[in-house]
């Protein structure tokens, strides 16, 4: 109940502040607002915006730019970190070939060998295979078998018959058939809710597109910037209460419609060995 | 006849199994390259820029050991990174024997059903989807604005913000961490025990044992692989944890808040290439130790944890 209370507060607190005047604010941060101004959202809107360098010169990235650049990123970063692991893990649990095994073996010594430190190395080879500061460059290097949700899938893949592939190789389908019109929509539900969990953390990183991409600022980014913006108007509380808002409440609504979904996934069944 | 039929089907099979491996290898193309450039290439490339060092105009030459000396060096009489080892560890030590033992009693207590529990697993859950970065804006000005002005308010006392405040920061810090990990603690470790077997807890029910023995001798048991790889993880995240620095603090964290995490996405983040073979070393380092802790770890779970009859 406390825990609950503790989240519950804070965010309250947080929405009904971006709408308060600042001088409401530095009066009384803890008084409901007299006015309630949206005007706030409109300055974060144009606080967002951020000059960044990039090849062509500097150029003023708007809030409306960075929507797309992280719809493009999260979206697109969501659909390879899903596809890859369970297009691998589908061949690695129902193709009998031994050499196979490799994959799941890489899998799981991958997931127990903390590596730590890479990032100097990773930017370097980033940059000399043409993948720096670009968002499809971070497709590519986003579309890894290895991590958790390779388990996931392969397990959801060994509960499916092999007396359905078998079936349709007999009326004649090929392979690539099979996969996709029998095998693939079997599993829809999980490779959905995985791409939706996935999509939702990278509409959130600011961490990856920072580095690697520093003149395709994601929303994340531009409020990251915006959060030590030095500018009077911008640095105002209430205003960057609101930038929050404009980051937090979308996908507010969308676990709000799928939570189910979204914690179904997440709870079922915990960790074996 | 019979020799022609038998013929035509190991032609068939033959067919088959050259279709299937050019379907295997045409899905696995991609990832296996992709794993061979940026897990094998980028740990190997991490590797070789240890052994060298890079000047401007001559560009990257052999340099030995000498990154690897630079770094224990540093390790040991630089007082910053003395302080973000401390800091790292004593994270990993509070979030082992604080988060863990509450999210486990927080989870059993959702598991045995209490009330509000669905609601619970809501309110949980939101943490883990709303961005870090958001949370921790409106946690800075929760702490920073709102508690001393409410602090005021009730006993006139004129207070700092929690972050701001030498005394406080820290903890403040270590608070929001845990907090924010709590909730999807609490849902995983819930999970694990949702697929406990009924039966076996209606005959401990049978046989008198209360919620306390039931947790004990029924379901820690039972749910203990999900501890081991929770325990396990965090040995992982000892090096790799920021304390959410860069979202609180940007690059200008006070030294005295600084984790191994900070320090490496911080240098790395705003790094030349002149400084990639030293930050390279420095996680090859942190790396021979995070791995064998890891397994040490893990065994001795095994091996002195319950066992699951």
């Amino acid at each position: 109940m406390l825990y609950t209370i503790s989240l519950i507060i804070p965010l309250a607190w947080g929405m009904l502040s971006s709408v308060k005047d600042s001088w409401e604010f530095d009066d009384s941060s803890i008084a409901f607002p007299k006015i309630i101004l949206f005007e706030n959202y409109k300055v974060a809107i144009q606080a967002f915006s951020t000059k960044v360098d990039s090849l062509t010169g500097p150029k003023t990235i708007s809030f409306f730019q960075m929507i797309t650049n992280t719809l493009l990123y999260a979206f697109g970063s969501a659909f390879m970190v899903t596809l890859i692991p369970c297009l691998t893990s589908y061949i690695v649990a129902k193709f009998k070939f031994r050499v196979l095994r490799i994959y799941y073996i890489i899998v799981v010594v991958t997931m127990a060998l903390p590596i730590v430190g890479n990032l100097p190395s990773s930017l370097q080879i980033a940059k000399l295979l043409g993948l720096y500061d670009n968002i499809w460059g971070l497709w590519l290097m986003k579309g890894y078998f290895i991590g958790m949700y390779f388990l996931v899938f392969y397990a959801s893949f060994k509960t499916i018959p092999d007396s359905f592939s078998e079936a349709a190789q007999i009326d004649g389908a090929s392979n690539f058939a099979i996969l996709t019109r029998i095998i693939l929509p079997l599993i829809k539900t999980t490779f959905s809710t995985i791409m939706l969990i996935q999509f939702i953390g990278f509409w959130n990183d600011y961490l990856t597109p920072r580095v690697f991409m520093p003149s395709v600022p994601t929303l994340a980014v531009g409020l990251f910037k915006f959060s030590f913006s030095s500018s009077d108007s911008y640095s105002s509380p209430p205003i960057q209460l609101a930038g929050c808002m404009l980051l937090l409440l979308p996908i507010l609504l969308i676990y709000i419609v799928l939570q189910e979904k979204l914690i179904g996934n997440i709870t079922m069944g915990g960790i074996k060995e | 006849m019979i020799g022609t039929t038998i013929g035509k089907k190991t032609k068939t099979l033959r067919n088959k199994k050259i279709n299937d491996i050019i379907f295997c290898c045409g899905i696995l193309l991609y990832p296996t390259v992709q794993f061979c450039i940026f897990y094998l290439g980028v740990n190997f490339n991490s590797l070789l820029l240890a052994f060298k060092s890079y000047e401007y105009g001559t560009g990257y030459t052999w340099s030995g050991f000498a990154n690897f000396k630079a770094v224990i060096f540093d390790i040991f009489n630089t007082e910053l990174l003395k302080i973000s080892f401390k800091n790292s560890l004593s994270l990993y030590a509070i979030t082992l024997l604080i988060g863990t033992t509450l999210s486990l009693l927080f989870s059993y207590y959702i598991y045995e059903k209490q009330l509000f529990h669905g609601f619970y697993k809501v309110m949980l859950f939101l943490p883990s989807i709303i961005s870090s970065l958001a949370l921790t804006m409106i946690f800075r000005f929760f702490v920073g604005r709102l508690y001393p002005e409410l602090v005021k308010e009730i006993t006139g006392k004129v207070v700092p913000g929690l972050l701001t405040a030498v005394k406080t920061r820290k903890s403040a810090l270590i608070f929001f961490t845990l907090w924010v990990n709590f909730g999807i603690t609490v849902l995983i470790y819930s999970g694990a025990m949702s697929g406990i077997n009924e039966s076996v807890v209606e005959y401990a029910k049978i046989d008198g044992a209360n919620s306390f023995q039931k947790f004990i001798y029924i379901v820690f048991p039972l749910i203990f692989p999900t501890f081991t790889t929770f325990i396990v993880i965090q040995v992982v995240e000892v090096f790799t944890n920021q304390m959410h620095l860069f979202s609180f603090y940007g690059s200008g964290a006070n030294y005295s808040l600084y984790t191994i995490g900070y320090f490496l996405y911080k240098r790395t983040s705003e790094a030349a290439i002149i400084e990639y073979p030293y930050l390279a070393t420095m996680g090859i380092l942190f790396s021979f130790i995070s791995i064998p802790a890891t397994f040490i770890v893990k065994n001795l779970l095994e091996r002195f944890g319950p066992k699951d009859y």
